[in-house]
């Protein structure tokens, strides 16, 4: 009894340092200035900016694929660029294994670029069209230093197996694969460094859906082998929900909900959330998409609406969304929704479905 | 009523040929298609399919002295492909309309989105004066009479008309059409420069452009892939309400098996250049045949990924021209057998309705 308890103290205190996040985000500001004209700058006024993150704070925790949703314009892809500071934030912190990152120069942050990479939407467009295969997949060991070129052909054929490519490709150029093959060597590319993290930028939109499941499946096979963390950004709740463990969704620049996948996926409380779920269309599910209940388009991210940023298109609106900014709340465990409404709109979501 | 009357087009033993480095290569090789008023027809497949060259043979869109034809296109009575250009040129737009993935790329980002949509308005109404001359009449009673400026000083006043002028001619039809595919602010959005809209309104002024002309077919390629779910979504919904309101009949082209289930009545699979199946959409859906289809629809996620229980086809799409002997799916199928690689399986009915060309069910 003594040793089970002893055992389950230890359980938790490895549980607690497993929870320190390996990529923490507090307070994410990016604001573009937008370009003013001259008689603006005469009569002096504010200078507007566009809002592309407004203050977005979360962890992702070792091993944990971390998905963010949201539309285009709401600020998810200048999220997953910040955090590898491949753009510059406005203001907040991002830290990285235990270490403040966001102000170090460039030199010194170069050892934490080994641990993280990136894997882009377009594979004809992220990789060199007159590169051969080989010198894509190896210029990050270049650049970190590994001189040896037999070495780096060793880890090329490596990484070649990994993401089910043959290595008699290695001298191939990209136009000679087809777009999910291409979307392979960019992975091999992300992972030749043994990363601890990477950050898919809609890695699978721009592929065919035969090709799209390969790809979720690879990826899923990746993060198993070398226990990677992932920081998935996607349009598609249905590939957030297939591949993550946690979701945060986007909208204007702001998180307005997060969650477990089954948090988000099963009892969404934001009225976007819902409505994000409730746009999916299913094949062999016959939707009417009349009664779909979202309006218009996401507004622009230079004048942001008054109170609730989604208050032009929600159907649950009213008086103190146009007045009142609602918090990320606590709602249970890692459940956290901005909605001044959560937990009505669950009670009604959930008896109008 | 009969089911032979409502068929609009006819498309019977289709092939287009590319010609690429002296050779002839089938990128459609032999499809038979109907499609009928007021319905939609979905057309599935990866890229590299064909379904985008059908869509355009359909109006006559392809290069053509790049593109053979083979088989027949009959609409009302006509063979579309026996068609001079100038004869062509009639159907184009005013019978049949295309709507495209990018409307960014469609629309001239120089020109104000009424003054378009009037330019289409002003050649729909000169072809008809030109087809026969009664609908230009009938459809210029309500209003100063834009067909005056077709009919009596055509070419001349075009010259003379800069483009502003002539949304001025058609302003109270423009805003109609921009209230019709659901705008709001329709002077406002006349008055606006492509780049000024949004992705879903720039396909929303496409839709009104294509309707411009009143068509009985609307061809959209991928109308959607470029828009997020929840204007996706809107979008969708638009096209099946207005193909109400015109009793048009729809084709829509698209990868998405997911629009296909909730805007479709019937669907057709297309794969290297064939259709390999084709069904009411609920049929094809409840009782999917063809491997190539069941492939595709269980390589859709749903579920969480406990398992890794996501199914793939493997390998990809051969490219045109190195499609393989026999059944061309059979390089990728897990049900092939003795006769895939060596004939081409007959498109047979399984069941009322329901055509598959595999040998599974020969």
């Amino acid at each position: 009894m003594n040793l089970l308890t002893m055992l389950k103290t230890q359980e938790q205190a490895v549980d607690k340092f497993a929870r320190k996040g390996l990529v923490e985000v507090t307070d994410a500001v990016k604001h573009y200035p937008v370009k003013s004209d001259f008689v603006s700058k005469l009569l002096r006024k504010k200078r507007e900016s566009v809002h592309a993150l407004d203050g977005v704070s979360f962890s992702i925790y070792p091993k944990e694929i971390f998905a963010v949703v949201g539309e285009s314009g709401s600020g998810k892809t200048t999220l997953g660029l910040a955090v590898l500071r491949l753009i510059e934030l406005s203001s907040g912190k991002i830290v990285f294994g235990g270490d403040d990152i966001s102000t170090l120069p460039e030199n010194k942050l170069r050892k934490y670029r080994t641990m993280m990479q990136v894997v882009f939407q377009d594979p004809s467009s992220s990789l060199d069209n007159r590169m051969r295969v080989v010198d894509s997949i190896t210029e990050p060991l270049i650049a970190s230093g590994v001189k040896s070129k037999a070495e780096r052909w060793t880890r090329a054929v490596e990484v070649m197996k990994d993401v089910g490519l043959d290595e008699s490709q290695l001298n191939y150029f990209p136009r000679q694969f087809s777009g999910g093959q291409r979307q392979r060597i960019s992975i091999a590319r992300a992972i030749i460094q043994r990363p601890k993290f990477i950050v898919l930028d809609e890695p699978t939109s721009s592929l065919d859906v035969s090709i799209q499941s390969q790809i979720l499946l690879l990826l899923q096979r990746l993060q198993r082998d070398y226990e990677l963390s992932y920081l998935l950004i996607t349009h598609n709740m249905v590939v957030a929900k297939y591949l993550s463990d946690r979701i945060a969704v986007m909208y204007l620049g702001r998180i307005v909900e997060i969650g477990s996948n089954v948090d988000i996926t099963e009892s969404a409380m934001h009225p976007y959330t819902r409505i994000l779920i409730s746009s999916v269309l299913q094949p062999g599910v016959y939707k009417d998409l009349s009664k779909l209940q979202i309006k218009g388009e996401i507004p622009s991210a230079v004048n942001l609406p008054v109170g609730c940023r989604f208050n032009s298109r929600c159907p649950y609106a009213r008086e103190i969304c146009h007045e009142k900014d609602p918090e990320l709340r606590n709602i249970d465990g890692m459940h956290y929704v901005a909605c001044h409404f959560a937990e009505e709109i669950l009670k009604r979501g959930t008896t109008e479905e | 009523m009969d089911a032979s009357n409502q068929r609009l087009v006819e498309v019977r033993n289709l092939s287009v040929f590319y010609k690429i480095n002296y050779r002839l290569i089938a990128a459609v090789d032999n499809v038979s298609l109907d499609l009928h008023k007021g319905k939609i027809q979905a057309l599935i497949g990866e890229s590299g399919c064909g379904k985008s060259t059908l869509g355009l043979a359909l109006s006559r869109l392809l290069a053509e002295d790049r593109v053979r034809y083979s088989g027949e296109i009959r609409y009302k009575g006509v063979n579309l492909l026996s068609l001079s250009e100038s004869e062509a040129e009639k159907f184009r737009g005013t019978e049949i309309a295309n709507i495209f993935q990018e409307p960014m790329t469609c629309l001239n980002p120089v020109y104000k989105v009424g003054e378009q949509i009037a330019e289409a308005m002003y050649v729909s109404l000169q072809r008809r004066s030109l087809n026969g001359g009664d609908r230009a009449v009938s459809a210029s009673q309500n209003d100063v009479n834009p067909s005056n400026v077709v009919n009596g000083k055509r070419g001349r006043m075009l010259s003379l008309l800069r483009r502003g002028s002539l949304y001025k001619v058609f302003s109270d039809q423009v805003d109609d059409l921009l209230d019709k595919v659901k705008l709001p602010d329709t002077k406002r959005v006349a008055n606006m420069y492509p780049h000024e809209l949004s992705g879903g309104m720039r396909q929303r002024v496409m839709i009104a452009m294509a309707l411009a002309e009143s068509p009985s077919l609307l061809v959209a390629d991928e109308p959607t892939t470029a828009l997020d779910v929840t204007t996706q979504a809107q979008i969708l919904n638009l096209i099946r309400s207005l193909k109400e309101q015109y009793n048009m009949g729809v084709l829509i082209i698209t990868h998405d098996l997911g629009v296909v289930g909730s805007v479709a009545e019937r669907a057709a699979v297309m794969y290297a250049g064939k259709i390999v199946e084709e069904a009411p959409t609920d049929e094809l859906f409840r009782n999917p045949l063809h491997p190539y289809t069941i492939g595709l629809m269980s390589s859709f996620p749903r579920e969480r990924k406990d398992a890794f229980k996501l199914s793939t086809i493997p390998g990809s799409v051969p490219p045109l021209g190195s499609y393989p002997n026999g059944c061309r799916f059979h390089p990728r199928c897990v049900r092939a057998f003795a006769p895939c690689p060596k004939r081409v399986p007959e498109t047979t009915e399984v069941s009322p309705d329901h055509r598959v060309a595999c040998y599974l069910y020969g």
